[in-house]
């Protein structure tokens, strides 16, 4: 019963954010996102049918729209990177190097991994599997977090809700499944509550912040910003200099 | 030990996206960048006005002096004071460290041809002065206000990271002692 009510709430949450995203005219403006969201609730509705009246079909059902989910998912953090940095360029190509290294570690792991003789990527069971391309995309939120940051690039109230709605899911996803892949079937029955709350909760999040509209936001370039790169460090290291020499007098002779 | 790692990972990235979803929000780039960069020019700039003044701070002359004087009420007004003076001077040079990175990254922010890596040694490098910053102040704190003198040196060094053409062109300060009349018998 209570696995029931999650579920349809779940639902509920995801058409409210669909006809509000319809309505408002937003899905333009992030359309991976919006697609995740109708392939969600299209899979949501043709699992909830395959588990009572086909089950033998559910649980190949099951894994292949999550991977589809998963591939979705990573394609929502690069329209994120997108839409957040398409003013930025200097910051975009922080960011793209940032998402670069993480996957390029995630590749290396894989094959380290593979040549000790340890199944890591595709790991041992599907859950494991799913697991470890969530921590690549824990990973790439991160980086795009602090590279938000640390640039202080504007975030827009949709644009925070949605990364930071997906980062809250993909954490818990990493967690539970790390629990099951250690605790095994034990665990499942757990798991079956875990996941859809955590994703209700980033629907919930997600549903909170792009009801509200949002201007676009436009960027003044400043006379400054057409400076090249190498010109900044100079000039950035001239202003350290000017620190230097205050305490260069402190420092004594 | 995975276990653990995978949780950890986790944990950060709840509180990542926390703050982050808490976060104040900047407004529209380049208002709030241009109301602020006065400000934050006149901060920078300011560095250096009296370095003179600064430059008793961690002057172990005037400790031995007083020390010789043997009077315990004197060291104690002295240690207080020059404790106190000791941390506004390094909470002013972290104020205007974490101002030339403010200004850095909201210039860097629209640059099309960046230099990741030199960007991240910048980036490096202020976030260890300011961390130097942190420590000193600390061992201020815990210590005699002299005891860092050898920090600030260091970090004198490590400001000072230019090239070699830059660095002869930096107009010598005066030895302070010189220039200042002390109150010294």
């Amino acid at each position: 019963m209570l696995t029931l009510l999650i579920w349809w709430g779940g639902v509920l949450l995801e058409v409210l954010l669909l006809v509000r995203g319809i309505r408002a005219k937003w899905m333009s403006r992030f359309p991976i996102f919006y697609s995740y969201h109708v392939f969600i609730l299209l899979e949501a509705l043709v699992l909830f049918g395959l588990y009572r009246w086909a089950s033998p079909l559910y649980s190949p059902t099951y894994w292949t729209c999550e991977w589809i989910g998963v591939i979705l998912g990573s394609l929502i953090l690069l329209e994120i990177y997108r839409v957040a940095l398409r003013q930025y360029p200097g910051t975009a190509r922080m960011a793209r190097n940032l998402l670069g290294f993480v996957l390029a570690m995630a590749v290396a792991k894989a094959l380290v991994g593979h040549s000790y003789g340890r199944v890591w990527w595709p790991a041992k069971t599907y859950a494991e599997l799913e697991r470890n391309l969530r921590v690549v995309q824990v990973f790439a939120v991160l980086a795009i977090v602090v590279v938000m940051l640390v640039y202080a690039i504007p975030r827009a109230r949709h644009l925070k809700g949605i990364l930071a709605g997906y980062g809250l899911y993909v954490a818990a996803v990493v967690a539970s499944l790390t629990l099951l892949t250690r605790l095994g079937d034990s665990f499942q029955p757990v798991l079956t509550y875990v996941q859809p709350l955590s994703y209700n909760l980033a629907l919930a999040i997600w549903t909170v912040a792009l009801w509200a509209p949002e201007k676009e936001r436009r960027t003044v370039t400043t006379a400054i910003a057409s400076e090249d790169h190498p010109t900044l460090v100079a000039r950035t290291k001239e202003d350290l200099e000017h620190i230097r020499l205050g305490l260069r007098g402190a420092a004594g002779q | 030990m995975n276990l653990v790692l995978f949780f950890l990972l986790a944990a950060v990235a709840v509180w990542t996206s926390v703050y982050f979803l808490r976060a104040k929000g900047v407004s529209a780039a380049g208002d709030d960048a241009q109301a602020a960069r006065p400000a934050v020019q006149s901060l920078i700039h300011e560095a250096g006005d009296l370095p003179f003044f600064w430059d008793a701070i961690f002057s172990e002359a005037d400790w031995r002096f007083i020390l010789n004087e043997r009077s315990p009420l004197l060291t104690e007004l002295f240690t207080e004071e020059r404790r106190a003076l000791a941390v506004q001077w390094l909470n002013d040079r972290a104020a205007r460290i974490r101002a030339v990175r403010a200004k850095h990254l909201e210039n860097s922010r629209y640059s099309q041809d960046l230099n990741v890596l030199a960007e991240l040694k910048l980036l490096a490098l202020f976030q260890y002065l300011i961390v130097l910053c942190g420590c000193m102040s600390l061992v201020v704190r815990v210590a005699e206000p002299t005891a860092p003198r050898k920090l600030a040196l260091h970090f004198e060094k490590m400001a000072g990271r230019l090239g070699p053409g830059q660095e002869a062109a930096i107009p010598r300060v005066p030895a302070p002692a010189e220039e200042l009349p002390r109150s010294r018998p």
